[in-house]
C-alpha cells in the first residue's frame, strides 16, 4: 500500500514528531508508516485523514498486488 | 414507549459493558513500563545467583529450582512491560513476537535433544544418553527469544 503521508505531512509542514503527538502515537509509527514498512489500522488511517483534512483513499492508495 | 426505551438502554448499557470487558481482556496482562527496569536488574543478579548455584552445588537444590523459577518471573516482567508509549504498532510488533517465540520454541523442544546426543555423542561417547530438555529450559529460550525479537522488531520494522 503506498501513501503520501510525507507529502501531506510536508504541506501542513509538520514533523514526524507533531504529526505523532496529534493522532497520540510514536514517531517511529509515523516513520514506519511513511516508509511503508507498517500498515495503520481503519481507526489510525482516519486520524491521520481528519488531520489532513483529506479521505483515507486521498492519503493511502493500494498497489498491484495488495 | 417508555419501555421500550427502557429495553434499548439495558441493550446498550449491555453493549458498552461487554465492548470494556472485551477491552479488559485485550489489556489483560500487561504491566506497566517501570517493571521493564526492575526485570531487567532481577533477571540480571538471579541468572549470577542461579549460575553460582549450579557451579557450587550438585545436582537439583531447592535453591536452585526456586531461583530458577524466579528467573522465568522476571523474565516474564519484561517481556509483559508496556513500552513508554505503546501505540497499535508496538501491540502489533508484540503479538509478532509472541508467536514466533513459539514457534522457535516448540522446534528448539523438538530438535536440541537430539543435538545435545548429536554432540556428546562426538564429545563424550561413553556417556552419551538421550534427554528431553527440562521445563525451565524451554520457558527460558521462549522468553528470551521473545524479548530478543521484540526489540529486534522495534528497531528494523
Amino acid at each position: 500500500m503506498r501513501n503520501k503521508l510525507k507529502v501531506e505531512r510536508a504541506i501542513l509542514d509538520l514533523t514526524q514528531e507533531d504529526l505523532a503527538k496529534k493522532i497520540g502515537v510514536s514517531r517511529q509509527t509515523i516513520n514506519s508508516i511513511e516508509k511503508n514498512r507498517y500498515v495503520p489500522s481503519t481507526i489510525l488511517a482516519l486520524k491521520l485523514a481528519k488531520v489532513f483534512g483529506k479521505s483515507v483513499n486521498e492519503i493511502f492508495e493500494l498497489e498491484e498486488g495488495d | 414507549m417508555c419501555k421500550l426505551n427502557f429495553t434499548k438502554l439495558i441493550e446498550m448499557n449491555i453493549q458498552k459493558i461487554l465492548r470494556c470487558e472485551r477491552e479488559r481482556i485485550l489489556n489483560m496482562g500487561q504491566l506497566p513500563a517501570s517493571y521493564k527496569s526492575l526485570g531487567i536488574v532481577l533477571s540480571i543478579l538471579l541468572f549470577v545467583v542461579f549460575f553460582l548455584i549450579r557451579v557450587f552445588t550438585e545436582g537439583d537444590t531447592l535453591a536452585g529450582d526456586i531461583t530458577s523459577k524466579l528467573l522465568l518471573m522476571s523474565l516474564l516482567m519484561i517481556s509483559l512491560s508496556k513500552e513508554d508509549q505503546e501505540d497499535e504498532r508496538i501491540q502489533s510488533l508484540r503479538a509478532r513476537s509472541y508467536s514466533l517465540a513459539f514457534i522457535f520454541g516448540v522446534i528448539y523442544a523438538i530438535f536440541q535433544p537430539y543435538i545435545n546426543l548429536g554432540v556428546a555423542a562426538i564429545i563424550r561417547p561413553e556417556k552419551a544418553v538421550f534427554e528431553e530438555l527440562p521445563l525451565f529450559v524451554i520457558l527460558w529460550f521462549m522468553l528470551v527469544v521473545q524479548i530478543a525479537l521484540f526489540h529486534l522488531l522495534k528497531r528494523t520494522a
